[in-house]
């Protein structure tokens, strides 16, 4: 057949999925309501209840006990004196502190404990000479909160004994500032928000574009054949590669779809939070914007070819989706190493499917994606899909898999190993 | 085999000259991983013309289906082949698919397309151009009553308009050649006997059928030919009155077990 026909055919095949897809409720709940709100609206709703927790953080006071009374009072004054910090005095001589101070924490009856230890020649100085032991439990957000609290009191503390010491010594206070160090943010609040947008979008991105994915790719096939009506399709004058492509096409536009409605949801939702937390919106270059769209272009292609192939071997709807879970969660693991802030986008990583879009995808946001690893990508992910769509032209083929015949390994194995290499002869149909 | 069928033309009625159908020793073995090599049609060989109703009777699993599924080109036989409106069905599957309408009581209905957009897509499939397929679906909606549905998803039809659907979508093409595979299987009776006013009516306009089923009355009432197939091998191909002398039986069903148990 010409290319022009098997185009047409495809086309045929295109149309009619999609006005069937568009008209299923499932496809329309995980390609367009999820993308469009659930997302945008769990990070919405998440920062809300973090930002309100940390408020709440803020304005309770840290609880925490000092014990051994061999402190000195300006200490046990600046403590007390110190906002957030409501300060319980224990026991003088304690003699088991760190025991006794886990049971008070687990407790509850304090976020920390301050122990002092006096130092042998210590007693009768100006101030406390011997040392302090904060404990905390880092399990607890309280508990954390506090140590930060004492440790920000200690410190001023330090520097107040510090100053007195070199005032009696007839120093002035610059002796304190030898060797000072200062640390300057070179960072705009554009770029953090550049920075945020690449953790979180390329999670998101895999996340909403195979969900957008799964149920197109499971309903046109092994869902077609579960209703009878591939029996019906293929008793009609289409080349399997036709049946094939045009259902493809269709899947790839549903995973884009959902793509492109939760970029833009997520995108409106990002600039209400940023600007809630003070951070400018990036400016995004033509370059990055070609590049994101690629990526997620190619991120549509291959999660499309390989959950339709699941869908085209699959003997069931439920041993499609059973089939399909594991390669979700799969797809989602290097796009979580991605958006941890994993290795740059080498020549290598770029040869990884799924691992190397989301990496393109993180260095288009970040605004510094090399061109050669680039092409790599593309390359080798349409090698993928083309070797996807092959194989599913094949699957389709097999007689035995849409007759409910399931596909034992030898027939398998003959459909995705070439002929020469194998003993016997190419699989028939 | 008896008599009857000596050869594949046996019993050939008045109809067409050549043949539309012409099975030739059609064979299919399925693997099962379990019961190994299974051969659910061994060396099936009949013809049918144009004008002709053929009939194949048999019991359930005797191999009607996948007789039927080799002739629509949905299965490829193990052995043997078959033409079909001069195409052969190994060699040039498309073209035979162009040339038949297939209808079974397995093949399914796109729920969520309206029967107009069902008839568009297999029209489409099927090559037409728009306006022709335009035109083509309405004859067909005034001439099977579905002015009322036909605008209307498949998945909220009764079970009789889904055949007049299943139907149309098996003639939006107008093939010289039908397949149908036990076509009033689970239908009510008003439905079956609208099923088979319809195969006589496609008859008459010199249309070739090949017809499976299990229903002794159908044969008797519909069938030029009647072929037996049992196990997967054909017991016997003629018409009625071949079979009742060449078993010296009188009723369908008399002849059927004579040939069956025989």
């Amino acid at each position: 057949m010409s290319t022009g026909g098997a185009l047409r055919e495809a086309w045929v095949v295109f149309r009619k999925e999609v006005r069937g897809l568009a008209r299923d409720r499932h496809t329309v709940i995980y390609s367009v309501l999820v993308p469009l709100f659930l997302y945008p609206g769990l990070v919405w709703g998440i920062v809300q209840v973090l930002a309100y927790a940390r408020g709440v953080e803020e304005r309770t006071a840290s609880r925490v006990l000092v014990v051994d009374g061999s402190r000195d009072e300006a200490l046990a004054k600046l403590l007390a004196g110190r906002e957030g910090l409501e300060v319980l005095l224990g026991a003088k001589g304690s003699s088991d502190s760190r025991a006794a101070a886990r049971a008070k924490i687990l407790a509850g009856e304090a976020d920390a404990v301050l122990a002092f230890t006096p130092s042998r020649e210590g007693a009768g100085g100006a101030a406390w000479a011997g040392s302090a032991r904060v404990y905390f439990n880092s399990a607890r957000g309280a508990s954390r909160r506090a140590r930060e609290r004492l440790e920000e009191a200690l410190a001023a503390y330090r520097s107040q004994v510090l100053l007195d010491a070199a005032r009696s010594a007839g120093a002035g206070p610059e002796v304190l500032d030898a060797a000072p160090l200062a640390a300057r943010d070179l960072s705009t609040r554009e770029d953090i928000a550049r920075t945020i947008a690449s953790h979180v979008l390329p999670l998101l991105m895999t996340v909403v574009t195979a969900l957008g994915a799964l149920y197109p790719a499971l309903e046109v096939t092994v869902g077609e054949r579960e209703r009878g009506t591939l029996e019906t399709t293929l008793a009609a004058p289409v080349s399997r590669s036709s049946l094939v492509l045009g259902k493809y096409l269709a899947v790839t536009a549903f995973a884009l779809l959902a793509f492109a409605i939760n970029v833009a949801s997520m995108g409106l939702t990002l600039l209400q939070l940023g600007s809630q937390l003070g951070l400018d919106a990036p400016p995004v270059s033509p370059w990055a914007l070609l590049a994101t769209g690629t990526a997620a272009l190619l991120l549509a292609l291959l999660l499309g070819a390989v959950m339709m192939l699941i869908g085209l071997a699959a003997r069931s709807f439920k041993e499609g989706q059973a089939y399909v879970t594991p390669v979700y969660v799969l797809a989602l693991l290097p796009a979580a190493l991605a958006s941890s802030g994993g290795g740059a986008l080498t020549e290598a990583l770029a040869l990884v499917p799924v691992v190397n879009v989301s990496a393109l995808f993180r260095e288009a946001l970040l605004g510094r994606l090399a061109a050669a690893p680039a092409a790599i990508c593309v390359i080798s992910s349409a090698a993928y899909v083309a070797a996807a769509l092959l194989l599913g032209a094949r699957l389709l083929r097999d007689e035995s898999l849409w007759t409910g015949q399931g596909l034992p390994l030898p027939r398998a194995l003959a459909l995705v190993v070439p002929a020469r290499l194998r003993r016997g002869g190419a699989p028939r149909g | 085999m008896a008599d009857a069928a000596a050869s594949p033309a046996a019993g050939a009625s008045a109809a067409g000259p050549d043949p539309a159908v012409e099975a030739r020793d059609l064979t299919k073995v399925f693997h099962d991983p379990r019961r190994g090599p299974v051969v659910a049609a061994n060396a099936v060989r009949f013809e049918c013309r144009s004008g002709e109703v053929f009939g194949l009777l048999g019991p359930n699993g005797a191999g009607k289906t996948t007789t039927l599924r080799m002739l629509s080109t949905v299965l490829r036989p193990t052995s043997g082949t078959a033409v079909v409106a001069g195409h052969d069905v190994v060699q040039d599957p498309v073209a035979v698919r162009r040339a038949i309408g297939y209808l079974s009581s397995s093949t399914g209905l796109y729920g969520r397309l309206t029967a107009r957009e069902t008839l568009e897509y297999f029209g489409g499939l099927q090559g037409l151009a728009p306006d022709p397929l335009r035109e083509r679906i309405g004859e067909l909606v005034r001439g099977l009553g579905m002015e009322d549905f036909a605008d209307v998803r498949c998945e909220r039809l009764s079970t009789g308009m889904r055949q007049k659907v299943s139907i149309a979508r098996a003639l939006v093409h107008d093939p010289p050649v039908l397949i149908l595979d036990e076509p009033t299987l689970g239908l009510d009776i008003l439905v079956a006997s609208a099923m088979l006013r319809f195969i006589q009516d496609c008859r008459a306009r010199g249309k070739c059928i090949v017809f499976s089923t299990h229903v002794m009355s159908e044969v008797e009432s519909l069938c030029d030919r009647v072929a037996i197939i049992h196990r997967g091998e054909l017991r016997a191909v003629g018409t009625l009155e071949d079979l009742r002398r060449s078993t010296g039986r009188e009723q369908v069903g008399d002849i059927f077990l004579a040939l069956v148990e025989g």
